[in-house]
Order: C-alpha cells, then sequence, then structure tokens
C-alpha cells in the first residue's frame, strides 16, 4: 500500500501553526521541490530513505530463492516440454512418433494420465503387446472418470480387434474395468 | 465463502507484504520521491504501507502504485517456475520445491495494489495537470485494482497466483510444444 500524504505524526505540522524551520534539522530554508516543510538536504536524505538490514537480507534471501528457482527451472523446462511435445504428437495422431517419445519417458513417469496416452499411442501405432502391458498396470489405481473413459475405451478397442481377428493380441483377462476405482 | 481474516493470510503469506512494500519504496527512490515512513509488516490492516510525499509527476506516482504488481507478480512466476515445471511434467517436488512455492505464491498474491493506492492515484488522475495519456491508462488500472480489492473477498488474490504461478508457464509450454 502505498500513500501520499498526510505525514507521518511526528512530523504532521500544526494544523495552525506552520513550521517556519525544518522539521527534521531546524534549518530556516525551506526546499522549493516539496511542499512537506524540510529543507533541501533533508528531503535528498528522505529520497534515500534507508532500507532496514533485515529488508536487504531478506531481500538477499530473495535474490538467493530466485538464482535457485532459475538453475533449477533450466533442467525441468525441457522435461517439461519433452512431455508436452509428445503429448501434443498424441493430440495430433503422430502415433508413431508419439509412441517411440512416450517409450522414452516412461522410465520416469508413471503416472495414470501419461501411461494411458502411452497404451493409447502403443495401440494406435501397432504395439499392441506393450500397450497391454501398460494397461496391466493400472490395475487397482483410483482414477478419474475421464481416465475410466479412456482406459475402458482402449479394452473395447482390444475386444473389438480380438473378436475380429478371433484370436487374441494378449490375454486380456488381467486388465479389467473392475481393478480400476473411482475417486470416492 | 471460506473466510480466514486478513491478518492471518498476511501472516502466512508474509514476504509477499515485505516485497510489496519494498517494491513501492524501491520505485520512490527511483522517481526521487521523499519517503517518509514504511512499514514492511504488521499483524494488522493494512498488513504495510509506504508513506511518501505527493510525486513530482502523474507517471511518477502511477509507476510508484503499480510497481507491486509488476515485480511481485513477475517474482512469483520465476520462483514458483520449477514447481511449476514439475507438475507440468509430472514428476516428484522435493522440500525445496515447497519453499520455492510457498515463497512464490506468497509474493504473487501480494501483487495487487491496494485500495489505497488505488484512491491515491485516483486523486492524481483527476487533477487538472494529469496528461490525457496517462489518464486513459490509468482509470482503467484504478478500475482493476478496485474489482481486484472486491473479488478478494472470493479469493481472487489467491487464484491470481496461482493461474500465474501454475497456469501461465503451463500455457507457454502448450505455445512451446
Amino acid at each position: 500500500m502505498s500513500l501520499p500524504p498526510p505525514l507521518p505524526p511526528s512530523s504532521v505540522p500544526e494544523p495552525d501553526t506552520a513550521p517556519n524551520a525544518c522539521v527534521n534539522c531546524g534549518s530556516i530554508r525551506f526546499s522549493t521541490q516539496t511542499k512537506l516543510p524540510v529543507c533541501e538536504p533533508c528531503r535528498a536524505s528522505l529520497i534515500k530513505h534507508p532500507f532496514p538490514f533485515w529488508v536487504k537480507l531478506t531481500s538477499a534471501t530473495v535474490v538467493v530463492l530466485l538464482l535457485s528457482s532459475l538453475s533449477l527451472s533450466r533442467e525441468r523446462f525441457h522435461a517439461a516440454l519433452h512431455l508436452a511435445t509428445t503429448k501434443k504428437m498424441a493430440k495430433q495422431e503422430r502415433w508413431d512418433e508419439a509412441y517411440e517419445n512416450f517409450r522414452g519417458l516412461m522410465a520416469v513417469h508413471s503416472d495414470t494420465e501419461t501411461l494411458l496416452d502411452y497404451a493409447e499411442a502403443g495401440f494406435n501405432s501397432g504395439h499392441k503387446r506393450e500397450a497391454a502391458q501398460a494397461l496391466t498396470t493400472l490395475s487397482g489405481r483410483r482414477v478419474s472418470k475421464d481416465e475410466e473413459r479412456r482406459y475402458n475405451t482402449l479394452i473395447y478397442q482390444f475386444q473389438l480387434e480380438q473378436q475380429q481377428q478371433r484370436q487374441p493380441v494378449m490375454p486380456l483377462a488381467p486388465v479389467n474395468v473392475s481393478p480400476i476405482r473411482l475417486n470416492p | 465463502m471460506f473466510f480466514i481474516p486478513a491478518p492471518v493470510i498476511s501472516f502466512l503469506t508474509f514476504p509477499g507484504v515485505i516485497v510489496h512494500e519494498a517494491a513501492h519504496q524501491l520505485m520512490c527512490r527511483v522517481t526521487k520521491t521523499p519517503v517518509l515512513k514504511v512499514c514492511y509488516f504488521q499483524l494488522g490492516n493494512p498488513a504495510g504501507y509506504v508513506i511518501h510525499d505527493a510525486p513530482s509527476s502523474g507517471w511518477k506516482h502511477f509507476f510508484i502504485s503499480v510497481a507491486p504488481f509488476l515485480i511481485n507478480s513477475i517474482l512469483g512466476v520465476l520462483i514458483c517456475l520449477p514447481v511449476a515445471l514439475a507438475t507440468a511434467a509430472k514428476t516428484s517436488v522435493g522440500p525445496v520445491d515447497v519453499l520455492l512455492g510457498w515463497v512464490g505464491i506468497s509474493v504473487a498474491m501480494h501483487a495487487f495494489p491496494s485500495t489505497g493506492d488505488a484512491s491515491s492515484l485516483w486523486g492524481t488522475l483527476k487533477a487538472d495537470t494529469t496528461p490525457w495519456l496517462l489518464r486513459i491508462i490509468g482509470f482503467p488500472v484504478v478500475g482493476v485494482i478496485y474489482l481486484g480489492a472486491a473479488l478478494s473477498m472470493a479469493w481472487f488474490d489467491a487464484i491470481y497466483a496461482a493461474l500465474i504461478c501454475f497456469g501461465a508457464p503451463v500455457v507457454l509450454l502448450e505455445m512451446l510444444a
């Protein structure tokens, strides 16, 4: 919050007795550049109002945090961008590229959404066994409505394909909707 | 509406209050405006304040008023950036991230100028000597500040902090991907 005058209590002039000297040092020469009852040297010193030591210390801490933040961000930015790029590939149905990228990401990502992305990319790029394996790892997890829908769609696609080929691509029994629990 | 008394919020997010007042004071120094008194933090209302002389121009007053908005927003986003990126990359976060997240959100939460800032800026904007360009820019800014203050009852400051600290990096990643 930044406030214009009134002046702080210590330097507020009495309403009926206008000061005839600088309220800070007693000089009789008032500054012409301010309406404050202060002389020019005192006005200059008010411009350079000091930052207390603890504020300087706090500022230094903030600067250290900022530098460590920038250092950490540099490493994480590439990982985040890689994941975002891969997800975009999947969105654009560039399945082969998306699958290859997701395969590399699986070493560090085990969250449900990325596993589903990986399974989708695997299924659509012809890597069905890998996709099915990814789906089996989801058993027993708590998932959102949307994740459940995506999971069920993939299972349905697997079952549809099995019916068409009359030959299972992989044993589907362990991959079932039932082990997936919804969020309460 | 979930209500927490302002002093409690100020206490929990005190780094933001200190940065906010320091930003006002810093801009006073840049614009060569005499500063009479600074309170960087207190458990009261307001949580902090800077009492300064009337700036010599409307533009100076404008920049003194909006300095915390710029400084707190930029600092908050940058300090919180690794946490936002870890969230976007779905990687685990450690104790350092918790610290950075708390400081970043605290700083960004106090980015919005107060109604005190708005009312003093309003007074300057109404003056006959104020340039038209400053009025065109300044009046909507004052309106936004008042709106932000009114919406702070609905956690607008926290929502703003979350949006700029976590939403902006995600949008940036989407654009770059």
